[in-house]
């Protein structure tokens, strides 16, 4: 079961701290889940090697929306190396809840999208 | 039959999910299966178990018999004949066969038609044949049908594409996302007025399982189902093929079972349905869809159709009180198979299948395999509740009183 739907969690969802844009960010990447037509934009303002500030924008359920803010919230203050030593596993402990087979893909959606943007950098 | 009774049969119905009883609102993704269609399966395991048209003893006669009387059974669900009737593994399995074995004959500048509402299944087959053989795909954007009031199919868009160059005309009977039964017996009437070689291909997926469908009176050529969306096992589908065409068709996979002569020069084909099956046939599954057909017959489609239409009706009456829902496809249930999609403003359908996931309650969240249709709604995913004769009023109702509940959590 998702238990994402729990009232703590909605909160996250409902108002995501890091839902917007950077002024002049660093870099700027897009996530895209085919499967559900969930869509983030992901952008990084990075200063010597550490993450300053990290935002996310687009279409996305409740999920991939916490997922994000969780993660973002995680990254921001640490270094580039850090993050993209961060697995699956990471970011479902950061989750703290059990997610289906199906709604892994929601979850993991602003991983995929920060690796890809870090590697850009 | 009373549905009570009717849901005796289907033992999956008895599971709580998330300690509530399941309320099964997914049938267009598959269908439960009677018990009666398991136990058809198992007494074959059981009993009959052996490989078909192949052994002299009286095991492989037996199964080779129920393999026979299965395809009997299901071509004549469909008002076909034994002869056209192939099993194959499903719709996406029979769309891909009949694409290869269409694609000998496209030449460069030679064009296919399908509509932007169509499965995954029946629309990349057609968009690689186009890649492959230099031929063009036109894709009939079905916009004016959107809107209320309109024709379910833009008709006249279908006849301005039709050309000298038209070689096949692909779509589904009913759409899985907005429900509508398109009128396929004009359309093959218009097309094959225009010209009567072009190939109709229909998606039989969703209206197999729901309405009553006759390959005689919608006068096609190739028509494709899924066993386990019309209470069978997965696995096993068909493909029916016109008499005359299965007969001229050169088959599309080779190997044994499918031969009529083999020497190191050249090998010769069996008769049709046989040549378009080559190795060791799903038996068992044959046996289970036979099994289904039976149960549904028994019911009847008519009745099938009234039931799962009057959920279809009530479900969007229900709908439509919400706030900021907006249904897709025509809201005159008449129009439809059973099943309903729904967008709710602000929402994500995957937030909405999850909390009624919560509930006991399946339905279906995403895009369905239809990306070009969800692009051309400016969607980008919807959720659907999609009916079977199980299915009750009482269940909607439970189903709209947890979307209430859903969406004071979500909102
Ligand atoms: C309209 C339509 N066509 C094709 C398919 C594909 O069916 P299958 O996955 O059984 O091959 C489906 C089901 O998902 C469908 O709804």
């Amino acid at each position: 079961m998702d238990s994402i739907y729990k009232e703590e969690l909605l909160e996250t969802y409902k108002n995501p701290k890091h839902k917007g844009t950077i002024k002049n960010p660093t870099v700027i990447q897009q996530g895209e889940n085919p499967f559900c037509g969930d869509e983030v934009t992901l952008q990084l303002k990075v200063e010597k090697g550490i993450i300053k500030e990290a935002k996310f924008k687009g279409v996305a359920c409740a999920v991939s929306v916490i997922s994000s803010e969780k993660l973002l919230e995680f990254i921001e203050g640490r270094t580039v190396e850090d993050a993209l030593n961060l697995k699956q596993e990471n970011l479902l402990e950061l989750l703290g809840i059990t997610v289906s087979m199906t709604r892994l893909r929601c979850a993991t959606l602003v991983l995929t999208a920060l690796k890809k943007a870090l590697e850009k950098i | 039959m009373s549905t009570e009774k009717i849901r005796k049969d289907f033992p999956i119905l008895e599971r709580k999910i998330n300690g509530k009883p399941l309320v099964y609102l997914d049938n267009s993704a598959t269908s439960q299966k009677p018990k009666q269609v398991i136990e058809a399966m198992l007494n074959y395991y059981e009993k009959h178990n052996a490989n078909v048209h192949r052994g002299i003893h009286t095991l492989s006669d037996e199964a080779t018999h129920l393999y026979e009387d299965a395809r009997k059974t299901v071509a004549e669900f469909i008002g076909g004949k034994p002869e056209e009737l192939v099993f194959t593994k499903g719709t996406t399995d029979s769309l891909n066969a009949v694409a290869l074995m269409l694609q000998r004959d496209i030449k460069k500048g030679d064009e296919i038609i399908t509509t932007v509402v169509e499965h995954h299944s029946n629309f990349i087959p057609w968009q690689r044949i186009a890649e492959e053989k230099g031929a063009v795909l036109k894709v009939i954007s079905m916009k004016e049908s959107q809107r209320e009031g309109s024709p379910d199919f833009p008709m006249r868009q279908l006849k301005n594409l039709l050309s000298k160059k038209t070689k096949i005309v692909a779509l589904g009977h009913v759409s899985n996302v907005l429900g509508t039964v398109f009128p396929v017996t004009g359309i093959s009437r218009e097309v094959h007025k225009y010209n009567k070689d072009i190939k109709i291909v229909v998606d039989g997926a969703q209206s197999v399982p729901h309405i009553p469908v006759n390959v005689k009176k919608l006068g096609i050529d190739f028509l494709t189902f899924s066993g386990h969306k019309m209470l069978g096992p997965m696995g096993i589908g068909g493909l029916w093929i016109r008499e005359e065409l299965a007969e001229k068709l050169t088959p599309f996979s080779y190997g044994g079972g499918m031969i009529n002569k083999v020497s190191i020069e050249k090998s010769t084909w069996a008769a049709t349905p046989h040549k378009f099956e080559a190795g060791t046939p799903n038996v068992a599954g044959a046996v289970g869809l036979a099994e289904a057909v039976k149960y549904l017959e028994k019911i009847g489609m008519k009745e099938v159709k009234k039931h799962t239409q009057d959920l279809a009706a009530h479900a969007i009456k229900e709908l439509r009180v919400l706030e900021d829902v907006r249904i897709l496809g025509p809201l005159d249930a008449e129009k439809r198979a059973g099943l309903v999609s729904f967008v709710i403003e602000g929402v994500h359908a995957h937030d909405i299948a999850g909390v009624l996931d919560a509930k006991g309650i399946a339905i279906r969240a995403g895009q369905h395999c239809t990306a070009p249709l969800h692009k051309a709604l400016c969607l980008n995913a919807s959720a659907r509740v999609s009916f079977q004769i199980y299915n009750t009023k009482k269940e909607i109702d439970y189903f709209i009183e947890s979307l209430r509940e859903g969406l004071k959590l979500l909102r």
